[in-house]
């Protein structure tokens, strides 16, 4: 069977894609967060020159690993695992785990802090590759297939939920259900982990009243907009003020102390009200490409695990997306989702950068023979 | 075989998560649309009302000096309390503890109580319990930590001279807006950059969230000069309240103005108010209105110049003309027209003189309408003088057409027309200056905050309204009024040449019914002086005085006494003699020490080089006054006036003296003065 060769370019509309979404996100940064920062720290700056140093790092990163052979990750699918383990039991022992927001969610490593939880998203899409990639139709069968993946993943989420961080913890879930769904797990199977994985997730809502909140607020923000639905009430004001035009890049009233978290999980608000119906359409569109160009990859990859390896990655960044999106025009509760490549974090844009880099490293060798390549 | 069909069904379920993933995307542009394109506008206007939905705090305000950079309001900080009612416990309790600490003689325990306890029994999560309070008291209940309780600093408006110039001056809302006067007039220059507080608001319009919002920029103030003399304007209000109060009239007022320049250099309306202090529900607003511009009297006998120039300036009479006056009754058609004390003939200078009504309706009728509207226009009669001050009224003169003879005969001395104060004494300045009608101003200039000028005024002429020598022989008429036999010899000033004329005129009767009131009078004075080198322009207006009503009267002696100080303050020297020492009784009334030397245009109004000193008998003690919150120049300028030895401790404004106010002390004592800057 021929194959195509290493001389194969890496896919140039995706790192395009990839460099102005990023660039999107340096701009939006500074745009929300400027007065933030002035006020909280007394430099306009502070947000911006952490995530510019973060983003060149990661698009380094993204280069480094696009010239690494994807196949040597392959071996580190284990000690990767251990490695995100261990590093989430950290974020809970005292004197290096410390608390954002009530949330704890970082590790200091020197003068950096780091989000575990962000690693572990990449780890547990490598580990699901080789695994899914080893199984093959095994995973038909529940002992063998697909209880191992369930116990990992489940310890994953486990260590992650108590931050509390629940949105990752629900990506997590979500990644696996598709996971499971590509690889051709039975449909009664996963119709049992759904019907098993509800009670868990109702004891999560109502345990937590702020989340049981958040879910009835999402339902009729309006109802109560004192508390609860005043997260995405701003958000509202915020893209309908910004029209089809918007009110111009810097121009935005809503980040100015009423929007919550303007600079990461509502930046796409800003977006929305300083660059108008166009910024969001195009912002979108070029997720939708990047999505496009992952998935092609998936489907050309020359290997099971290059196949489940892309998929992941693009999963990883097209589904926290389109939550993200979701939750920012009132779609989907309210839950603490980046959007990827855009919102401020650090880790987050580090994670993506580098799964990118490997994702293009996929793309370099790609199966030339069928006719998709002309996408 | 079988390796295919997996990759196959791998490929296709592959494809459809894409297409759902995708399909999500497309959702959110939809969802995008919606919000932004079908309810985009709905969303901004809710949106904008949040914005704005803000409380607004009090913003810094610039200062208001007089023309010697005396303080005449100035922003001082305070502390303002809040609470969020629903985190605050204890209500009743925490209550009782603010309004313990809160209460002041104007606001007793018991009110204040009640009044916290209402607002904090509340339900919405923000109420201003008590703004713009002395930081020392605020600072107490801060330091009680009491839960949902908090304090923003404001500045709020002080005026240190209290009543002096109010009207003129005019007053702020709490929000630190110009609401009359000059703060309202140049509310955009003295105004600085608003502060405020973030306010979320639902649907209803109720605060639900507040941030504080830091002022970013630094405030871009500016503070005004005005042409006032923060002393002449003193002398004028204790002589106009003195004369008030003597005739037991309604109200009065004054004004001073240089008639070389027009600059107003005293305003006055009595009775006085105090701008530092809100106020009192339900009382009217007449205290606070400055009169002067906002307020049309019909003036009577005063007019009688203006007739005059206009029959020297039409040349139909040269100033030597005799007038037979009728014995006193003049019949016009129906009307009979009436002199108070009856003449025969009367020569040109001495219908104003005497103030002959017949005189002046006679001149008036053999001027002809025409002459004699020209001639009041021409001195500003009927048109806004454009002082800059709100709510300046432009008089009102009966329509030309068709004007019955008889109106055209009692407008000759003053009568059917309506004029302001301020319009009085601009058209007298004209004569006094020679013939040039100067547009009257207060403010001087205005500086920013670095005191670098950005809008100086200057003298403006108007017009060219009589010749040099009709001003000069309308003068000397006028000096008349005041000589021996005037109706005005109670204006004389021993020493000095008085130019004036008095006016005694009716009001409209208020029942509804035509005519006059035969009981309401108002007594005036205008006068100048020194008539043969005028400094200032003075007119006192007494309203509806008791007993005798004459301007001569009620008005002149108060004119006197004014000039007579003003003249000594600005060390005009006496033509004739040196200037009698006055005995002082009243603090601030009369100066301990007199100045002398020669009169100089350039010093008018400041003390440059302190000129040769003379005591008074040491047995003549001064009253100290009260000299808190006065800034440090006034308590110098004071203590240089009277001679009084001045220890100063601090800066800022003066909060402590020693010995109390109302200690007598004689020239040579000694008093200590504490200075502090608000908070």
């Amino acid at each position: 069977m021929f194959r195509n060769s290493d001389s194969n370019h890496i896919d140039l509309l995706l790192l395009g894609t990839v460099l102005a979404l990023t660039t999107v996100g340096f701009i939006m940064v500074f745009s929300a967060s400027a007065v933030l920062a002035q006020q909280r720290y007394g430099d306009n700056l502070f947000f911006f020159k952490r995530q510019l140093i973060y983003g060149l790092f990661g698009i380094f990163m993204m280069f480094l690993m696009s010239k690494i052979d994807y196949r040597r990750l392959r071996p580190l699918a284990y000690p990767l695992l251990f490695a995100s383990v261990f590093l989430l039991v950290l974020v809970y022992t005292p004197g290096i785990g410390f608390k954002v927001g009530g949330a704890r969610r970082w590790i200091h490593l020197g003068p950096i802090t780091f989000q575990p939880s962000e690693f572990t998203k990449l780890s547990l899409i490598i580990y699901m590759a080789y695994y899914f990639s080893k199984k093959k139709d095994t995973i038909k069968q529940f002992k063998k297939g697909l209880l191992p993946v369930l116990l990992i993943t489940g310890l994953l989420i486990a260590l992650i939920y108590p931050q509390p961080d629940f949105g990752n913890a629900m990506f997590l879930t979500l990644l696996l259900i598709t996971f499971l769904f590509i690889a051709g797990a039975r449909f009664i199977h996963l119709g049992i982990l759904g019907a098993s994985a509800l009670p868990f997730a109702l004891f999560a809502v109502f345990h937590a009243g702020y989340r049981y909140r958040r879910l009835i607020a999402f339902l009729d923000p309006w109802k109560d907009p004192r508390s609860t639905g005043f997260q995405i009430i701003q958000s509202f004001l915020s893209l309908g003020s910004g029209q089809l035009f918007g009110r111009g890049l810097g121009n935005g009233q809503q980040k100015l102390f009423f929007l919550p978290a303007p600079h990461t999980d509502f930046i796409f608000s800003v977006i929305g009200e300083e660059l108008g119906f166009i910024g969001v359409v195009i912002i979108i569109l070029l997720f939708m490409i990047l999505l496009l160009r992952g998935f092609r990859i998936a489907y050309l990859a020359q290997s099971p695990f290059a196949s489940y390896l892309a998929l992941g990655i693009t999963l990883m960044i097209g589904l926290q997306a389109v939550i993200n999106l979701g939750v920012v025009m009132g779609l989907l509760p309210t839950k603490g989702i980046p959007l990827p490549l855009i919102s401020y974090g650090g880790s987050c844009l580090l994670i993506t950068l580098m799964g990118v880099g490997i994702l293009l490293n996929i793309s370099k060798r790609l199966d030339a023979k069928e006719e998709l390549n002309r996408w | 075989m079988k390796k295919v069909n997996t990759n196959k069904a791998y490929q296709l379920r592959l494809l459809f998560v894409f297409i759902v993933v995708e399909l999500l995307f497309v959702v959110c542009i939809i969802r995008a649309f919606q919000l932004q394109i079908l309810s985009g506008s709905d969303l901004r206007k809710m949106a904008t009302r949040q914005h704005f939905g803000t409380i607004r705090l009090s913003p810094d305000r610039g200062i208001i000096f007089d023309r010697n950079g005396n303080q005449l309001a100035v922003s001082t900080m305070t502390l303002s309390l809040y609470a969020h009612p629903t985190k605050v416990p204890k209500k009743k309790k925490t209550a009782r503890t603010i309004a313990k600490i809160l209460r002041s003689p104007r606001q007793s325990y018991y009110k204040l109580r009640r009044i916290f306890y209402k607002k904090l029994r509340q339900k919405s999560s923000f109420v201003w319990l008590a703004r713009q309070q002395e930081p020392r008291k605020v600072e107490k209940i801060e330091k009680l930590k009491i839960r949902g309780l908090g304090s923003i600093p404001e500045p709020k408006r002080f005026y240190p001279c209290r009543s002096l110039a109010a009207q003129c001056i005019g007053y702020c809302n709490i929000d630190g807006i110009g609401l009359d006067g000059i703060e309202l007039k140049y509310n955009k220059y003295l105004r600085g950059k608003p502060v405020r507080l973030l306010v979320a608001r639902d649907a209803k319009g109720n605060p639900i969230i507040m941030r504080k919002q830091e002022a970013f920029a630094t405030s871009k103030v500016h503070h005004v000069y005005l042409t006032l003399d923060e002393t002449i304007q003193h002398i004028v209000e204790e002589e106009l309240a003195r004369a008030v109060v003597k005739h037991r009239a309604k109200s009065g007022m004054a004004i001073v103005m240089n008639p070389n320049t027009g600059e107003v250099l005293a305003m006055a309306n009595y009775p006085f108010f105090n701008p530092n202090r809100r106020p009192e529900r339900g009382t009217s607003l007449n205290r606070r209105r400055n009169r002067t511009v906002t307020d049309l009297f019909e003036p009577g006998s005063m007019f009688k110049p203006f007739l005059v120039a206009a029959a020297l300036e039409s040349k139909k009479y040269k100033g030597t003309e005799t007038i037979y006056c009728e014995n006193g009754h003049f019949k016009i058609g129906r009307y009979t027209i009436h002199d108070v004390h009856p003449h025969k003939y009367l020569k040109l200078s001495e219908v104003i003189k005497f103030s002959s009504n017949i005189g002046a309706a006679k001149i008036g009728t053999h001027l002809g309408k025409n002459i004699v509207y020209t001639t009041y226009r021409k001195f500003g009669f009927g048109q806004k003088t454009g002082i800059g001050l709100p709510g300046e009224s432009p008089g009102v003169m009966q329509p030309l057409k068709n004007l019955p003879p008889i109106s055209l005969a009692t407008m000759s001395f003053g009568q059917g027309i309506a004029v302001t104060a301020l319009q009085i004494v601009t058209a007298v300045s004209a004569i006094a200056n020679g013939g040039t009608l100067m547009k009257p101003y207060i403010v001087k200039k205005i500086v920013d905050a670095q005191g670098m000028p950005l809008l100086v005024h200057q003298p403006v002429r108007v017009r060219k309204v009589i010749s040099p020598q009709t001003a000069h022989l309308l003068t000397s008429f006028m000096v008349g009024v005041t000589s021996e036999g005037g109706t005005a010899t109670r204006a004389a000033i021993e020493g000095f040449q008085v130019a004036g004329k008095t006016g005694t005129s009716q009001k409209p009767r208020t029942d509804g019914k035509r005519g006059y009131d035969p009981t309401k009078f108002i007594g005036s004075f205008v006068g100048f002086v020194p008539a043969e080198d005028p400094r200032i322009t003075i007119l006192v207006v007494i309203d509806e005085p008791k007993g005798i009503p004459y301007g001569g009267v009620v008005a002149a002696p108060a004119f006197k006494a004014m000039a007579t100080r003003i003249l000594r303050y600005m060390n005009v020297a006496p033509k004739v003699q040196e200037i009698p020492l006055v005995a002082i009784s009243h603090p601030f009334s009369t100066p301990g020490i007199v100045m002398t030397g020669k009169p100089d245009k350039a010093h008018q109004g400041k003390i440059v080089n302190a000129p040769k000193v003379q005591k008074t008998s040491s047995s003549e003690k001064i009253l100290l006054p009260d000299f808190s919150g006065m800034s440090m120049r006034s308590v110098i300028r004071w203590g240089a006036r009277h001679g009084v030895n001045l220890t100063l401790k601090g800066n800022g404004q003066a909060i402590r003296q020693s010995p109390k106010p109302g200690t007598p002390v004689s020239p040579g004592g000694r008093c200590s003065v504490w200075f502090t800057f608000p908070s």
